[in-house]
């Protein structure tokens, strides 16, 4: 009877700290998570990687059971990628640090230092990362305000004004393709055309009359007045759903 | 009974042992014994928390990053005062309001989150166009001023937060954006003339009114008088 119970807990321990990954020649072997809840992907992860990954539990409060079917051996590099897919899916993402990661929600990842990397260096990942591109005339502005919805929800596209810069925080593949959208809108023709179309609104503006330009204005106010009272809803919300 | 109890004691401990989860709180204690640091946490900060898988790959230097990234998740900002024998634990909305330390030298900054505050002298960019482009990049409590003249940026963030905002400005600050700033004021001159409304006829009228009274009473003088000639000649039978 007794060495019935021992071997009945050498079971549970086993099943305790049983590992579903295993690594071979730096190579990562087949292996199924099958409705696996976060953290203990996260262990695993931590394990594979021999990285230190800490996270605040209240972020996994609200993480369902993931599934991920490898069936080829990896490298350890994919397997990352394929863990901040993972991590995405449920509104999470992975920051680099020094002593290894940090797991966070993405609605966070603002407040924290992303890489910022030059432009033929981005890489194509689902992290986070930021790039500069200065582009050679007064076009960053109209660049940014049409390219918004390409990016994802958590992304940032900004134009320092007067410098022509745009800054692109988004994640990395989006990133890059922003940027070489922009390298692309980056012409001597599409410089002159805006030139030309700002000369143009500027002669038509000469013909209204004062009451025409005060409405004008005051219209161009109250829209301003409104896109603040959205944004600052909008980070209302947000606060409530980080709390 | 006894044996059921022992099974239950057992299944706990192991429960226990691979739990890897921990109080922020007991971290933070952890750290300040080892390293004979004194330290406050403000009353209003809540205990939460966190897990760290892994931990024995973490070195010793690395734990203070750790506490200070799990406190940037959470809204807590840590502050360590200037001769390094206290540090404080308070909520990063009111960061700015206290007693931070400050660097102008990047290499100086700290690898982690604690909450710093850095002064920039810009050269080329203008420090109004770095203050209002670059808020989006700061974190929720952080903080970026210019002063209306000179060159001076001053930001306060988390350190790891201000290396990257730093890395952003100096990939602007550079003569282009000098060049570019001329430019962008000459276009904007030239626009400002271009709208600027012409006046028309009626403008014009109104306000050379007097001008406008003499010149047509002029004009209905002379073609008076020529009808009066036509009319006179018209009646003496020359026409």
């Amino acid at each position: 009877m007794k060495i019935l119970y021992c071997l009945c807990f050498l079971g549970v321990s086993i099943s305790l700290h049983a590992k579903i990954i295993k690594v071979n020649n730096d190579l990562v072997q087949p292996f199924v998570f099958n409705k696996v809840p976060m953290a203990k992907v996260i262990e695993e992860v931590a394990e594979v990687m021999n990285e230190t990954i800490v996270y605040d539990s209240v972020c996994l409060k609200h993480t369902d059971m993931v599934s991920l079917n490898i069936i080829n051996p990896i490298s350890k590099s994919e397997f990352k990628e394929y863990f901040v897919d993972l991590l995405g899916s449920e509104g999470l993402t992975y920051l680099e640090e020094s002593f290894g990661g940090v797991v966070l929600n993405q609605r966070s990842i603002s407040d924290f230092a992303v890489p910022v990397v030059e432009n033929s260096d981005i890489p194509v990942t689902s992290k986070f990362v930021a790039s500069v591109y200065q582009m050679s005339g007064p076009i960053a502005g109209r660049f940014s305000h049409n390219i918004r919805p390409n990016m994802s929800r958590m992304g940032r596209i900004i134009n320092i004004k007067n410098a022509n810069a745009l800054v692109v925080f988004d994640k990395g593949s989006i990133t890059k393709q922003l940027i070489q959208s922009a390298q692309e809108f980056d012409t001597k023709e599409i410089i002159e055309d805006h030139l030309n179309k700002l000369k143009e609104e500027a002669s038509i503006e000469s013909k209204k009359t004062k009451e025409e330009k005060r409405i004008a204005e005051l219209e161009e106010k109250i829209k301003e007045m409104e896109r603040e009272q959205n944004k600052s809803k909008e980070s209302e919300t947000t606060e409530r759903g980080k709390k | 009974m006894k044996r059921i109890i022992w099974i239950i004691s057992f299944l706990i401990i192991e429960s226990n042992l691979s739990a890897k989860e921990m109080s922020f709180s007991g971290l933070l204690d952890d750290y300040a014994k080892k390293n004979q640091i004194n330290y406050s946490i403000s009353s209003d900060i809540k205990d939460f928390k966190i897990n760290i898988e892994n931990d024995d790959n973490l070195k010793e230097e690395d734990f203070f990053k750790v506490i200070t990234a799990l406190g940037a998740l959470n809204g807590i900002g840590i502050i360590i005062s200037n001769d390094k024998k206290i540090f404080k634990v308070i909520n990063a909305r009111n960061a700015n309001a206290e007693n931070l330390s400050i660097y102008s030298d990047e290499s100086l900054l700290p690898d982690d989150y604690q909450f710093v505050r850095f002064s920039y002298n810009a050269q080329f960019v203008r420090p109004k166009d770095v203050t209002h482009g670059i808020r989006p990049m700061l974190s929720r409590y952080g903080r970026i001023q210019d002063f209306g003249v000179g060159q001076k940026i001053i930001i306060s963030d988390y350190a790891k937060n201000i290396r990257k905002l730093l890395k952003i400005i100096k990939s602007v600050d550079n003569p282009k954006t000098k060049q570019y700033t001329i430019e962008a004021e000459k276009l904007e001159e030239e626009l400002k003339n271009l709208s600027a409304s012409r006046e028309d006829f009626w403008d014009v009228v109104s306000k050379q009114y007097g001008l406008f009274i003499v010149l047509f009473s002029l004009i209905f003088l002379i073609i008076g008088f020529l009808a009066r000639g036509y009319m006179i000649r018209r009646l003496e039978g020359g026409l």
